[in-house]
């Protein structure tokens, strides 16, 4: 069952040769030999067993509420669900418990899905690495190939990797020592050498890489699920913005924050969307139209597909490994009959500022309501309201999230409202107007990099502060956000150190349909290893 | 005179702090936080307290008909801000100031007739208005101010995100790609209000002729409107002026008196609509009329046509016997009637009182009148 997609087992649910109570207890399983990893921060495996039995019931009964009925999912921690701990990773809300669920939990949950618990992140979703959780940092799963390897052969020989007429075949040196899962790993407790996840919502990722959870939902404002999903090795997908219900995610930017997926092929994707999608009378952001579900073409072709390269994603620093990855599935598009071209987004250089400015603000508006009088932390301290209030959020709140907090303030006085505020919305106008004119322009799906190479280790990602690495990661991710279009991060193959490297394809505004029906194209080609990083095979 | 509506704004209420500074304690009142709250912005068109008075009340009843808001002030479901500054005809408006949360309408005029004697004492005294906030002190009838350190807020606003652009279309341009639910057409809204009270006082004064005053009183208030309409169903060949006419001078003056409300009236329309049949048929004159309201007011429970037979009170239509009266009123008050002659016109009412009374209030005063003029001029 390993590493079996939620499709797969929803048809082995159905013909009875799994049960949905054998499936999570897998997953519970998968999740206790991959603690190590700090994916979770909260379990609901007693919760589970229940609901998994109830699947069963209604599935034996011959009345499964979905596809999905049985199926494990997770949530970041930062999405509402009743009764259970709600943190968003921070010490202000390490005591928060909902009395309410957010929509897209209510909506999974009314489809039959169980779920497996809350994951970890950014303390509220700032940061690109999963690493500042007042929980401590989730890591990479893949961390231990490579180590697995270096210690095998001694030294750190590259993986062969052949990228010939299309196909792709790795070359994993034999091994005479006996496997090791990662329960028993003593390297991966070494304090920084090993690799993040990324982030913000590297929990969820995690989740899924280890079959801990079949499916999990993040919450994606910069390029939070597509940065984790190409470190981890699995899809990442944001909706179009507007589709999905935001009520009950705890916000950070309202105007760009998109609840989004995680999953191990892209038909779960397309089946978790149809159940979450739609418009949602609680939040007014969320188009009124009727959703209409789709499922994904099994007979693909990109024969009347444009393809469009941007040049400015072309950005300094991008690894080799990438670049080639980026050119190979170029190719891929090219040799299948597919029209591929150089198209420009000429104000792709300035989304990064933008977004720094649009996120503070919003920041600094969304984060006034913990004050601890009603929820959340309360200090011990205070004369006086306003110093209660100070404390609270001085020992609440770590300093990324003051940081951003002070920022906002400051680009949202009288003064410089113009200046920073007004400016970057017009900025950001600019840079939906590029998207608009390429899309306009009969190019349907745009192919870049997600982000500039392999997972790095966490010793070098803290080398520089939250805010620059922020800015670094999240120049591949973050104009999608911009425009609110979808994107998806497919896992395309592995790097010369045996890490996944993931390729973006953005599509127009509610053309998401046609963006999973190439990322389906895409992942039929690319044959990315199944390898399991919790057993190493 | 009509006034502009120049902003409006949807806000969620926010809670409320009491600091209570000798126990160091602060409490936090939450009980209105996150209710809509609208404000309604007007232009400067008011020029005095009353036209100020009258818009809150105008649209107090307004809001209360399309059923927004039960505007009762006294509690807090209405609030006004008046921002008040005077200036010379012909100059541009002076400097505001600003009196926030007055909460009833005689507060509003007070306030602002306070403020407008304090600029004008201000700008006399060749001193300058200051742009600042201020506080009605109901105690002592003035206005202070509430400024902090000369400190000016700045609020940092920024348009929510989560509410997108609200577009508002009519018929003419209401986008054919969306569902009627999906958009708001104002010209479909419109066709769906209830009749609103300036409508129902255009109605109430020139199709059912009651005079600008009555209509205002009606509007004004439901309970009075509805027995009004009660009455008038009961007997729908009664005058409406003339049942407004009872009702305001009669029935209003007992439940004042008896401090109750139009909607704890005992007197039931049907019963009262027996009394203006009477009246209309001038079979009972309107002094008959006050003291039959009374008599069942206050619980008589006979039939209206049953109490004037047994109190005799028919009105006297032989003008001979009115002749009689009036002649023995001649007769008994000859100082009266002298003063009258010299020019007093206020010895005549005595004369006519002393018909009345000995009448038994049955007789027409338009028609004594005239008969007593009559005689005085004859007597000489």
């Amino acid at each position: 069952m390993v590493l079996l997609t939620a499709r797969e087992v929803a048809l082995r649910l159905r013909n009875g040769s799994l049960s949905s109570t054998d499936v999570v207890s897998q997953c519970i399983e998968r999740s206790r030999l991959a603690r190590v990893l700090n994916a979770f921060i909260t379990h609901t495996h007693e919760s589970a067993m229940s609901r998994a039995a109830e699947a069963d019931r209604r599935i034996s009964a011959g009345q499964p509420l979905s596809q999905l009925d049985g199926i494990p999912v997770a949530f970041k921690d930062n999405f509402c669900t009743k009764g259970v701990k709600t943190s968003c990773g921070s010490r202000m809300l390490r005591n928060f418990y909902p009395p309410y669920s957010a929509t897209v939990v209510q909506r999974l949950a009314g489809k039959g899905t169980v779920m497996m618990g809350k994951t970890n992140m950014d303390e509220f979703a700032m940061g690109s690495g999963s690493v500042d959780s007042i929980y401590g940092p989730s890591r990479n799963p893949w961390s231990r190939s490579v180590r697995y390897r270096e210690r095998r052969l001694g030294d750190a020989e590259p993986l062969r990797v052949q990228a010939t007429s299309g196909q792709v075949s790795y070359s994993l040196p034999s091994s005479t020592e006996e496997q090791k899962t990662c329960e028993d790993d003593e390297t991966l407790s070494d304090e920084d050498d090993w690799l993040i996840a990324g982030g913000s919502s590297g929990g969820s990722a995690v989740a899924v890489a280890t079959g801990a959870s079949f499916i999990a939902l993040g919450s994606d404002t910069g390029g939070s699920v597509r940065n984790p999903a190409s470190y981890c090795g699995v899809f990442g997908y944001k909706p179009t913005y507007g589709l999905v219900s935001r009520h009950g995610l705890i916000p950070l930017v309202n105007s760009m924050d998109a609840p989004s997926i995680f999953a191990r092929s892209t038909d779960d994707l397309a089946a978790a969307l149809e159940i979450v999608a739609g418009h949602d009378i609680r939040d007014s952001t969320t188009v009124r139209e009727q959703y209409k579900p789709f499922s994904l073409p099994d007979d693909l072709s990109v024969k009347d597909l444009h393809v469009g390269i941007p040049t400015e994603y072309h950005a300094p620093g991008l690894s080799q490994g990438m670049l080639d990855a980026w050119s190979w599935v170029a190719d891929l598009f090219d040799n299948a009959g597919a029209k591929v071209s150089r198209v420009s987004l000429p104000h792709t250089q300035y989304s990064i500022v933008c977004y720094s400015v649009l996120c503070a603000c919003e920041v600094a508006s969304n984060m006034a309501r913990y004050d601890g009088i009603q929820f959340g932390h309360r200090s011990e301290q205070g004369s006086s309201t306003h110093a209660l209030y100070a404390a609270t959020r001085h020992e609440g709140f770590n300093d990324v999230v003051r940081g951003r907090i002070f920022a906002g303030n400051y680009f949202l006085l009288k003064r410089n409202y113009e200046k920073y505020f007004v400016k970057a919305q017009q900025v950001r106008q600019l840079i939906a107007e590029d998207y608009r004119h390429v899309f306009s322009s009969g190019v349907n799906v745009l192919l870049t990099p997600t982000t500039f190479g392999d997972a790095p280790s966490y010793r070098s990602f803290i080398g520089a502060d939250n805010r620059t690495r922020s800015m670094q990661e999240d120049v591949f991710t973050q104009p999608a956000n911009m425009a609110g279009i979808p994107a998806v991060s497919v896992p395309v193959m592995l790097s010369e150190r045996g890490l996944p490297l993931g390729l973006q394809l953005m599509a127009d505004n509610f053309h998401d349909k046609q963006l999973l029906t190439c990322a389906k194209w895409l992942e039929s080609q690319v044959n990315f290893p199944r390898f399991d990083p919790v057993t190493d095979s | 005179m009509s006034v502009g509506i120049i902003q409006l704004q949807l806000e969620q209420d926010s809670g409320k702090s009491l600091h209570d500074e000798d126990n160091q304690h602060t409490l936090v009142d939450l009980n209105r936080a996150g209710i809509a709250l609208m404000e309604i912005v007007t232009a400067p068109d008011m020029s005095d307290s009353e036209e100020a008075a009258a818009l809150v009340k105008e649209l107090q009843l307004v809001l209360q008909a399309i059923d927004t808001c039960n505007c009762k002030m006294e509690e807090g479901s209405l609030r006004v801000d008046a921002n008040v500054s005077i200036h010379r005809p012909g100059e541009p408006l002076g400097v505001r100031t600003e009196v926030k949360n007055l909460n009833s309408i005689r507060f509003v005029a007070k306030a602002i007739n306070y403020e407008i004697a304090e600029h004008k004492r201000i700008l006399e005294s060749g001193g300058v208005i200051v742009n600042e906030t201020k506080s009605f002190d109901f105690k002592t009838g003035k206005t202070v101010s509430m400024r902090d350190k000369e400190m000016k807020q700045d609020y940092r606003f920024m348009p929510e995100p989560n509410l997108p652009p609200l577009r508002v279309y009519d018929n003419s341009d209401f986008p054919t790609t969306k569902k009627s639910s999906q958009a708001i057409n104002i010209d479909t809204l419109r066709a769906a209000l209830p009749v609103l009270p300036a409508e129902k006082r255009h109605h109430l004064v020139h199709q059912q002729g009651l005079s600008v005053a009555h209509a205002l009183m009606l509007v004004a208030d439901d309970d009075l409107m509805q027995y009004y309409n009660s009455v008038l169903a009961a007997s729908p060949h009664l005058t409406p002026k003339l049942v407004m006419s009872v009702l305001a001078t009669d029935l209003l003056a007992c439940l004042y008196k008896a401090k109750l409300a139009i909607s704890d009236c005992y007197l039931l329309p049907r019963l009262f609509a027996e009394v203006c049949s009477l009246l209309q048929a001038e079979a009972i004159t309107t002094t008959t009329t006050t003291k039959l309201i009374q008599l069942m007011f206050n619980g008589e429970t006979l039939p209206p046509a049953d109490i004037i037979e047994n109190y005799e009170w028919h009105k006297i239509t032989d003008r001979a016997e009115i002749q009689r009266h009036c002649e023995e009123a001649v007769e008994r008050n000859p100082k009266a009637v002298r003063k009258y002659r010299e020019g007093k016109p206020r010895y005549f009412t005595k004369l006519v009182y002393h018909v009345q009374t000995k009448s038994n209030g049955c007789t027409d005063p338009l028609v004594v009148t005239e008969i007593l003029k009559k005689l005085i001029s004859e007597v000489s």
